[in-house]
């Protein structure tokens, strides 16, 4: 069941409707080119419930190769996890010329995330270098010489 | 977002598609959504086009007020009113926040007020809340012939004559990295032998000259090579020439944009498969992409 995190209220508010026209000739001195709305307030109106949890309905894990060793895969859940060199990020990654804490993959709704934390070399996806993407399967992460594939399984239950 | 480098800028595409919204499974990667694009750089946010994209755009916007406690004070420059660059505007959470400051950018060059056309859009036949019933404190600015600066963002400014009605596009000039927004135009009329010489020769060299050296160039592909003469007069480029004019003016970076609505995830990839490779060996390297919705670039 997804659970609202709560229900936000917006003020609308309700004015003389001002009618703005573009006449060429005598109005040209009352309405200038740019023009401001003047606003007054009244009536509260449901704003959008902000949906926080949902469950994934999704299999989804990284394929992980390194230089000089076997395949590693990684099966995703809701937890965050951090890729770097530092021994103690969820995805350890020993190179060179990866961060200490290169980048994070995190979920929101119900899509993986991944965001570059100020790396020196930059976090790459399908060959661009990004500082945030929503990730889709099949996509090809790249984190200094690591190679990491998305893959991604949804289905309805 | 995270912690930010306050030297960089940073793009987000909210939404790619052109033309209309086309949701599904064949268009999950790419987007279905609407021209939308974010930048934001330092403490400033600007916006670039309100096609359905930016719904998303308000939403994250309002999670991060909640947030933070901090009131927005956004600007919206858009390119031109065809539908897909200003129907999001409606569903934009921070248009109803007391306390939030929007501010919209347009061409000055229409027939009719900017605000007038934002209004009507909002015409009680076609939505149930009017535009001056919003709560944000909302102005509406024809830009004048000059640069805008946004805070430590200098945006300047052209008319694109090739595209129905007239399209804007704009560079963004912050810690000496330049951003183009170009969509909407047809650049194969531009660069068609068969318009006038001169207007041509001038339209062309104003071009070139405005994306030159751009660190990253967001450019209308909406068409293949294919498309494109069945779609003369359009007003949208094929894709073909969009990259080897940006090349040719040494562009670091391509984003395609403003996607045509029949083409899917599968045929998108395809045709980058195809067009990519060439511009990243020979020569100065182009990095070619295809803009996709929920992918942040740092410039
Ligand atoms: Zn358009
Ligand atoms: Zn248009």
């Amino acid at each position: 069941m997804p659970t609202f995190k709560k229900t936000y209220y917006m003020n609308v508010q309700k004015t003389v409707r001002t009618k703005v026209n573009k006449t060429r000739h005598h109005t040209k001195k009352v309405f200038h080119k740019a023009s401001t709305h003047q606003l007054s307030s009244t009536i509260p109106l449901p704003l959008v419930p902000i949906i926080e949890e949902i469950d994934i309905k999704s299999l989804s894990h990284l394929d992980i190769l390194l230089p000089d060793q076997s395949p590693k895969r990684i099966e995703l859940g809701r937890n965050e996890l951090i890729i770097g060199r530092d021994n103690d990020c969820s995805i350890h990654l020993p190179l060179a010329n990866a961060s200490r804490k290169h980048a994070r993959l995190f979920v929101k709704g119900e899509e993986f995330l991944i965001e570059d934390l100020n790396s020196t070399n930059g976090t790459y996806v399908n060959g661009v270098r990004i500082s945030r993407c929503t990730l889709r399967n099949h996509d090809q992460i790249r984190i200094g010489e690591a190679r990491i594939q998305f893959v991604q399984q949804k289905f309805r239950a | 977002m995270n912690k930010t480098d306050p030297v960089k800028m940073y793009v987000t595409f909210w939404g790619t598609r052109g033309s209309i919204s086309t949701p599904g499974s064949s268009t999950e990667k790419y987007g279905g959504n609407t021209s939308c694009v974010s930048i934001h750089h330092g403490d400033t946010d600007i916006i670039i086009d309100a096609g359905t994209g930016i719904r998303n755009l308000g939403l994250e916007l309002f999670q991060q007020t909640e947030k933070h406690k901090n009131q927005l004070n956004l600007h919206l420059l858009l390119s031109h009113t065809h539908w897909d660059h200003i129907q999001g505007l409606p569903f934009f959470v921070p248009a109803y926040l007391k306390g939030a400051k929007l501010t919209i950018y347009g061409s000055p060059k229409k027939e009719v007020f900017l605000e007038s056309i934002l209004q009507r859009q909002m015409d009680v036949n076609y939505f149930p809340v009017e535009m001056n019933a919003l709560a944000a404190d909302i102005s509406i600015k024809e830009i004048s012939e000059e640069k805008i600066v946004i805070d430590s963002v200098v945006i300047d400014w052209q008319e694109q004559i090739y595209h129905p009605g007239g399209c804007v596009r704009y560079r963004f000039t912050a810690g000496g990295k330049k951003i183009v927004y170009a969509t909407d135009v047809e650049l194969d009329q531009m660069f068609n032998l068969k318009n006038p010489k001169n207007e041509r020769e001038k339209l062309k060299k104003e071009y070139c000259k405005f994306i030159s050296g751009a660190d990253l160039l967001i450019a209308d592909g909406q068409y293949t090579a294919e498309e494109y003469p069945d779609k003369i007069g359009f007003g949208h480029t094929s894709i073909p020439l969009a990259l080897e004019i940006a090349y040719h003016q040494k562009v670091k970076q391509i984003a395609i944009f403003h996607h045509e609505p029949q083409h899917s995830d599968n045929m998108l990839d395809r045709l980058w498969c195809q067009l990519s490779p060439k511009y990243s060996s020979s020569g100065h390297h182009m990095t070619v992409f295809w803009a996709r919705e929920g992918m942040t670039i740092p410039v």
